[in-house]
């Protein structure tokens, strides 16, 4: 994989070390740097599977703390050892893998092979890359004989920030809905606190107090510690953190100070709230709320009819599958069938059938619940791997018909002689 | 120094330093509108963490010596009161006729081992006010046994009192009834008139 010079058959045994290029090259594109990513890479895989069973973290914050993360948090230390997480060891792959297999390796017809299997793998670090940076997934779910267009996070949790109509009914300045995402508030615990401000608040909103699974309660129950986020007559009841992380509620408290740092409005805000915070400073109107993170896809889908088979005897199913329209702004509908391996592909995304109303007594289902993907590195692993195979078939190619000819070679001597 | 040791560190050390967010952070991300988003409602403390549609249809001021309760079925906003929170105050709105206001008023009764009113007797309870209008009220003592389905069971308590109102209203049945140890609710009087005169319709959230 990499072109540390080895053999004096090997490929790259001809680079030698000049400039201080070099230099660099040659301590990056290291077998030792590679066998370490190897290594770190088993053993991250192993830690983050088996933590996923034996500790409350769950299969979301494992994917969080091992696999995307750049340092594995203290939190997740296995044995008190630190690690690395696996963004950070990919990264220092693809460095390696870029200088040993593509830059230090000498090019000619020979190594052409070897150059495109290189260059695929370090297509599927960048398809990695591009899905944790920027893939959408989400939940659409659908009642029977209804549509919906609103896809909802079934991981994230955002605190909205919506300007309304003024008091006398003109209309906001700024339609826009900004959000804070909670990476960005997560470490608010305790008396800790984060400001956020925005170009067009006249405001500044105060986070803190968080709570990964929050309870509103009364301030005065009994279960509280003193330490708390109350506000008003109700306060933040921590309640332990689930390893499913979809049945986790957010909740923090929230403050508002305008911009003589004068407090506007206070409040407790949690994902179950029935009505945000509504509060009114510099001549504007302003909603707080906190909320499962959302989007809208381009078009929104009616759900006809849901179906579910199960087994005898069971309430499992064995099969689920929808009969949907599909709607477009522009007037345009069309009929799908969406089942388990059927998923609906449209304007870039895709709809995965998950799951249902399975509470419902079998032929009763009343809603559909579909996965909605947008990733634009989608297909890219699948083109990595044709580009590696076919490197790879080159090179096989190549070898053999260098044994080949070399065979060749030596029996035509031996032709000669016995003529 | 190593060349592989020395890389780790310069790496280490840049993204430990880039894992925390700074204390104050502008906020970039933002969406348009759903196509039917409608406005929120503005909406009371209380409305806003419901746990009931009753919840949702009143606002109140708890007296300050009361404790708020989880709401249950029947008990749609719930106090506690009293050292050990033996006294009781709760609101339940009772969908349809909910039995009307002298079914409801023997069902307490029969709670403390009364006879059913006679014809005419409800008309002649005295009232309060509540929610703007006069609504009869109850007021009996004795030994109290709230059946089996209430919390803390069947087993009978000596020396109780109950006070309520039950008001009917239009496809519904409303109830505030507050029972207790005859001394506490003797003691907590005030704080339920205070209660039921600060009982009013909340502003609608849809």
């Amino acid at each position: 994989m990499n072109a540390e010079p080895t053999t004096p058959s090997s490929p790259s045994a001809q680079v030698r070390v000049r400039g201080p290029l070099d230099r660099i090259l040659a301590v990056l594109s290291s077998f030792h740097i590679a066998c370490v990513c190897f290594a770190l890479v088993l053993i991250l895989t192993f830690v983050g599977t088996i933590y996923q069973k034996e500790t409350l973290f769950g299969l979301y914050d494992c994917q969080r703390y091992y696999f995307e993360s750049w340092i594995v948090p203290r939190v997740a230390w296995p044995l008190g050892i630190p690690l690395p997480g696996m963004a950070l060891v990919f990264a220092v792959m693809f460095v390696n893998i870029l200088a040993g297999g593509v830059l230090r390796i000498r090019k000619s017809k020979r190594t052409i092979g070897v150059v495109i299997s290189h260059l695929s793998i370090l297509g599927f670090f960048i398809a990695g890359a591009v899905s944790l940076w920027t893939k959408t997934e989400g939940h659409l779910q659908v009642n029977e004989k209804s549509e919906n267009s609103i896809v909802q996070s079934a991981m994230d949790w955002v605190i909205e920030v919506r300007e309304l109509k003024s008091a006398d009914g003109q209309a906001p300045q700024d339609n826009s809905v900004r959000f804070i995402k909670d990476k960005f508030y997560r470490d608010c615990v305790g008396d800790r606190t984060r400001d956020f401000t925005s170009s067009v608040w006249p405001f500044t909103l105060t986070v803190g107090g968080y709570v990964r699974n929050a309870q509103i309660v009364p301030a005065d129950d009994p279960d509280l510690g003193s330490k708390a986020p109350r506000d008003g007559a109700f306060a933040i009841l921590a309640l332990s953190v689930k390893a499913t992380n979809e049945e986790n509620i957010g909740g923090a408290r929230v403050e508002v100070k305008d911009k003589s740092g004068n407090r506007v409005v206070s409040g407790l805000s949690t994902a179950l709230e029935r009505a945000p915070i509504v509060f009114e400073t510099g001549g504007k109107r302003f909603s707080v709320s906190m909320t499962r993170e959302r989007w809208e896809v381009p078009f929104s889908v009616f759900l006809d009819d849901f179906r579910a088979e199960y087994y005898p005897g069971t309430r499992k199913a064995r099969a689920y599958e929808s009969d949907i329209k599909v709607r477009h702004s522009n007037g345009n509908e069309s009929n799908h069938l969406i089942s388990m391996n059927n998923p609906l592909r449209d304007s870039g995304y895709v709809a995965y059938q998950t799951s249902f109303d399975d509470k419902a007594p079998p032929g009763e289902e009343k809603y559909s619940v579909f996965t909605v993907v947008k990733n634009r590195s989608d297909q890219w692993p699948l083109y990595s791997l044709i580009a590696c195979t076919l490197g790879l078939v080159i090179h096989f190619v190549y070898k053999l018909y260098l044994f080949l000819n070399r065979n060749a070679r030596r029996q035509e001597p031996q032709a000669a002689k016995a003529l | 120094m190593p060349a592989i040791l020395r890389l780790s560190l310069v790496l280490t050390t840049f993204f430990l330093s880039a894992c925390r967010p700074p204390d104050t952070v502008e906020v970039v991300d933002s969406r348009e509108p759903f196509r039917d988003d409608r406005e929120p409602a503005e909406a009371t403390e209380y409305q806003r963490f419901a746990e009931n549609t009753t919840q949702t249809m009143f606002q109140w001021t708890k007296p300050q010596d009361w404790r708020g309760v989880k709401a249950s079925q029947f008990r749609e906003i719930n106090f506690a009161f009293g050292p050990s929170s033996e006294g009781e105050c709760y609101l339940t709105v009772l969908a349809g006729s909910g039995s009307g206001v002298a079914e409801n008023f023997n069902r307490w009764r029969a709670q403390f081992g009364m006879e059913p009113m006679k014809e005419g007797e409800v008309a002649a309870l005295p009232t309060e006010t509540f929610l703007g209008r006069m609504v009869p009220a109850l007021d009996i003592s004795g030994s109290y046994n709230p059946g089996s389905m209430s919390p803390g069971g069947s087993v009978p308590k000596a020396e109780w009192r109950l006070v309520g109102v039950i008001m009917e209203a239009p496809g519904a049945v409303i109830t505030v009834k507050m029972t207790g140890p005859k001394a506490l609710i003797e003691a907590e009087q005030e704080n339920l008139d205070a209660f039921l005169a600060s009982v009013v319709p909340a502003p609608n959230l849809r």
